[in-house]
Formats: C-alpha cells, sequence, structure tokens
C-alpha cells in the first residue's frame, strides 16, 4: 500500500478509476496513482466521481480492486518510463571475411554518435562504442562492438579477444551463398565459447545493393534466423541503407532482457 | 557462533562507488538490511562497488545474499580514500535458481575502512546484490 498516501484520491474506499482517459487510460493512471497528484486531466474531478457513486458501492469497489490489481503493472511501466538505466553490452561482431563486417561497423557510427575507437592490427580485433536509445524510454545501451577477423588462419586467435559476449551480431554476404552456410560454423562456435549461456542476437545479410547478384533469398535466410534465434535484417554499408536497424534490434532484445531478469529478481524468495 | 551480524547502514557504512546504476535499484540497497531490495548489474563483467565505514573496522566474516554471482573477490584498505586495495579472498558461489544465494565469507577479522566487491563473473549477463551484512 505505500504508493497510496492519504491525500491520495484512490485511498478513499469510494474512488474509482478516473472517468477520463486523456492520454491513453495505463498512462493517466501512472500519473493519478503514483505521484500523488490531482488527476492531470479532470484536475480532481474523480473525487467528485467517487462521492457522487458512494451509494452504487458494487460497482465503485469493484473498480477499486481493478486499480489494485493493476498496481504492480503499472508501477513497472511507471518505473521505466521516468527513471533512467544506462545498460552496457558487450556485442561480437562476427562472420566470414569480406562480408562487410569492418566496413559495418563504420557505418554504425556515421551518424557521429560514435565515442570512441580503438584499432589494434596485431590481434585482429577492432573495438566500437556505439550508444543506442531505447525509444519511448530514459533508457539506453551502451554497446562495445568488436569487430573480429573473420579469416579462419585468425580466428583462434581472435577468440581470446571476445571475452564475455552479451549480444551477437552475425554477418554473412547477400551475394555469396558459402558465406551464408558458414554461419552455422559461426553458432557453433560462439555456443561453445558462451558455455550455455544464452546469447540474444540478430543475422545480418549485407550488400544488398547488389541485388543482380543474391544468392541467398529473404525467406530462407528469415527461416533458418528464426530456428536460431535470431533477428533477421539486411543492409547494404555501401549505400547505408538500414545499417542502424540492427543496432537497434540488438540494444532492445538486450533491454529486454534486462526487464525480464529484473522482473525474476523481484520475486526470488530469500536464501 | 562468531561475533553478532549487523546490518551495514547501522555502522555508518554506505556504499561509495558502483559500476551500475539502475535508478530503481540504487546500491544503498545493499547495505540497507533488506533481503528484498536490491542493486543490479547492468551489463558486462567485471562489476564492482565499494563500501566505506565509518571508521576502520575489525571484521571476522561478510554474508553476501546475491543472484545469479558465480565468482568474487573482496579488497580491502584501511586509508580514508577508496584507493590502493590489498586483496583479501575470493570465492565461487553456487548457482542457485529462484531464490537467493547467501554466502558467508571469512575475512580472519582484519581491519578495514573500504571493502572492495569484484563481481569477476556471473551465471547470467546481468546479477544482483541484496544484502551485505558483517560479523564483528
Ligand atoms: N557492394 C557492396 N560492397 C560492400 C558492402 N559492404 C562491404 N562491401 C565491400 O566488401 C569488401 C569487404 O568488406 P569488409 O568490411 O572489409 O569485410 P570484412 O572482412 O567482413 O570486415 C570491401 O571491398 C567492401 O567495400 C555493401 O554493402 N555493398
Ligand atoms: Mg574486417
Amino acid at each position: 500500500m505505500t504508493l497510496f498516501t492519504s491525500s491520495h484520491p484512490a485511498n478513499e474506499s469510494t474512488a474509482t478509476g478516473c472517468t477520463c482517459s486523456q492520454d491513453g487510460p495505463i498512462k493517466h493512471l501512472c500519473v493519478w496513482l503514483l505521484r500523488d497528484a490531482l488527476c492531470p486531466c479532470c484536475r480532481g474531478a474523480s473525487r467528485k466521481t467517487a462521492k457522487k457513486k458512494k451509494t452504487k458501492t458494487t460497482e465503485s469497489r469493484a473498480s477499486f480492486s481493478v486499480i489494485n490489481e493493476t498496481r504492480g503493472f503499472i508501477y513497472s511501466v511507471w518505473t521505466l518510463s521516468t527513471l533512467m538505466v544506462k545498460l552496457r553490452a558487450r556485442c561480437l561482431l562476427v562472420g566470414d571475411a569480406a562480408v562487410g563486417k569492418t566496413a559495418l561497423s563504420h557505418m554504425f557510427h556515421s551518424d557521429g554518435t560514435l565515442f570512441q575507437k580503438n584499432y589494434s592490427m596485431t590481434t585482429g580485433v577492432e573495438l566500437l562504442m556505439k550508444c543506442v536509445n531505447i525509444p519511448e524510454t530514459n533508457n539506453s545501451v551502451e554497446l562495445y562492438i568488436i569487430d573480429s577477423a573473420g579469416k579462419q588462419t585468425l580466428v583462434e586467435a581472435c577468440e581470446k579477444m571476445w571475452g564475455e559476449l552479451s549480444l551477437l551480431c552475425l554477418v554473412f554476404d547477400l551475394t555469396s551463398e558459402q558465406s551464408f552456410a558458414n554461419c552455422s560454423h559461426w553458432m557453433e562456435r560462439v555456443h561453445a565459447h558462451c558455455h550455455g549461456l544464452h546469447i540474444p542476437g540478430v543475422l545480418v545479410g549485407n550488400k544488398s545493393d547488389l541485388s543482380a547478384r543474391r544468392e541467398v533469398q529473404v525467406s530462407v535466410a528469415q527461416e533458418w534466423a528464426q530456428t536460431q534465434g535470431l533477428e533477421y535484417y539486411e543492409t547494404s554499408a555501401k549505400e547505408m541503407e538500414n545499417c542502424d536497424a540492427p543496432l537497434l534490434g540488438l540494444a532492445r532484445a538486450f533491454h529486454s532482457l534486462y526487464q525480464e531478469r529484473r522482473e525474476t529478481i523481484q520475486n526470488l524468495s530469500p536464501a | 557462533m562468531i561475533g553478532s551480524s549487523q546490518t551495514l547502514n547501522s555502522l555508518g557504512a554506505k556504499v561509495v562507488v558502483a559500476s551500475s546504476c539502475d535508478e530503481s535499484h540504487p546500491p544503498e540497497n545493499i547495505t540497507d538490511g533488506n533481503p528484498h531490495t536490491f542493486w543490479m548489474s547492468t551489463g558486462m563483467f567485471p562489476q564492482e562497488f565499494i563500501i566505506r565505514f565509518a571508521e576502520p573496522t575489525k571484521i571476522s566474516a561478510v554474508t553476501v545474499d546475491s543472484y545469479s554471482v558465480k565468482h568474487l573477490k573482496i579488497d580491502k584498505n584501511t586509508s580514508q580514500n577508496a584507493s590502493q586495495f590489498e586483496s583479501v579472498t575470493e570465492k565461487e558461489f553456487e548457482h542457485t535458481e529462484g531464490h537467493l544465494q547467501s554466502n558467508v565469507i571469512s575475512l580472519n577479522g582484519s581491519s578495514a575502512t573500504h571493502l572492495r566487491f569484484i563481481i569477476t563473473s556471473g551465471y547470467d549477463h546481468f546479477v544482483s546484490v541484496h544484502r551485505v551484512s558483517v560479523q564483528d
């Protein structure tokens, strides 16, 4: 009951949900129930409504319990929309050599929101940091993107640099059937590296500008992605087509995972 | 029984550094003595937090209530600043499902003004710490 305070209209036993719903009932209830303020659109008129309804006890009780039941949900909507969280994720960018990983990663920061870029020739791993805002929230995800060389001879050395991964961005070349077929090998490698920890990820078919040379059909790639639990995107690093979409997909996936885990933790019992 | 267990707030101890911050699950939740409130990491490892005591305090053991923590290292110092730590101990936690982990970690009665907790790995992407209490 901590969310209700004595001065709150909803605290009265006869209170009903406010009947106006200008901004949609959820947003309305968020403000009204949790802020200990007058209803923002009817300016407290709901209190009068409640008193008027005093005679219809059954109806008002019913509405009150609805408010009670939805409170938990409303509270989580409220915290998510107002309190800020910055998540951090280590994202592996991987796939065969020459599919366009490096070109893509350079597109990722073409909008000027890249804060840091280090290049390391010796290890064959490039690290980029990109901050992605989650739409309609105050939350953001800092993606630490590891562009790992795809050349067979370098893979072993590079894997040592992967570290503990949070996200996967698996890239193939839409004009190379072979690069698509090899995606399953990359998946195996990543799975083995992560020791059973589930890693949300995306599959990216790059070079969509070369439509005449396409060897992998959308439906085929889409279907395989689904079996792997990956979201599928097509991009052209050359034409700067759709390059931000996979990043937003990754950030959203990590954000939902965070929310899920937070929910789980909230419901844990003591040791 | 070794000494008595005290919540950190009652000792005037507080978290002065934390590597993650979700404003709805702030690091103060570690020291409030309540296992229902928690601090949550927001991604990647290692994660750490530093607890400062009001004065040098003799500690025989700490109890950590947490979730999904795999490996924890504890450092300490006796300085006024949160720097120049020496390592005290480390422990591998067992995985739990559906309920909190609770681990007692012996610190051998060493005196400290700061304790640094470094979570080097987890059983999941995110870990939580619900309560740290000390035995004197
Ligand atoms: N036509 C076209 N070429 C691309 C595209 N992306 C990358 N390339 C070219 O493919 C080659 C390999 O790209 P690179 O980014 O080095 O691949 P990586 O080995 O996966 O990092 C280069 O010649 C790029 O110019 C694309 O979207 N369209
Ligand atoms: Mg490259």
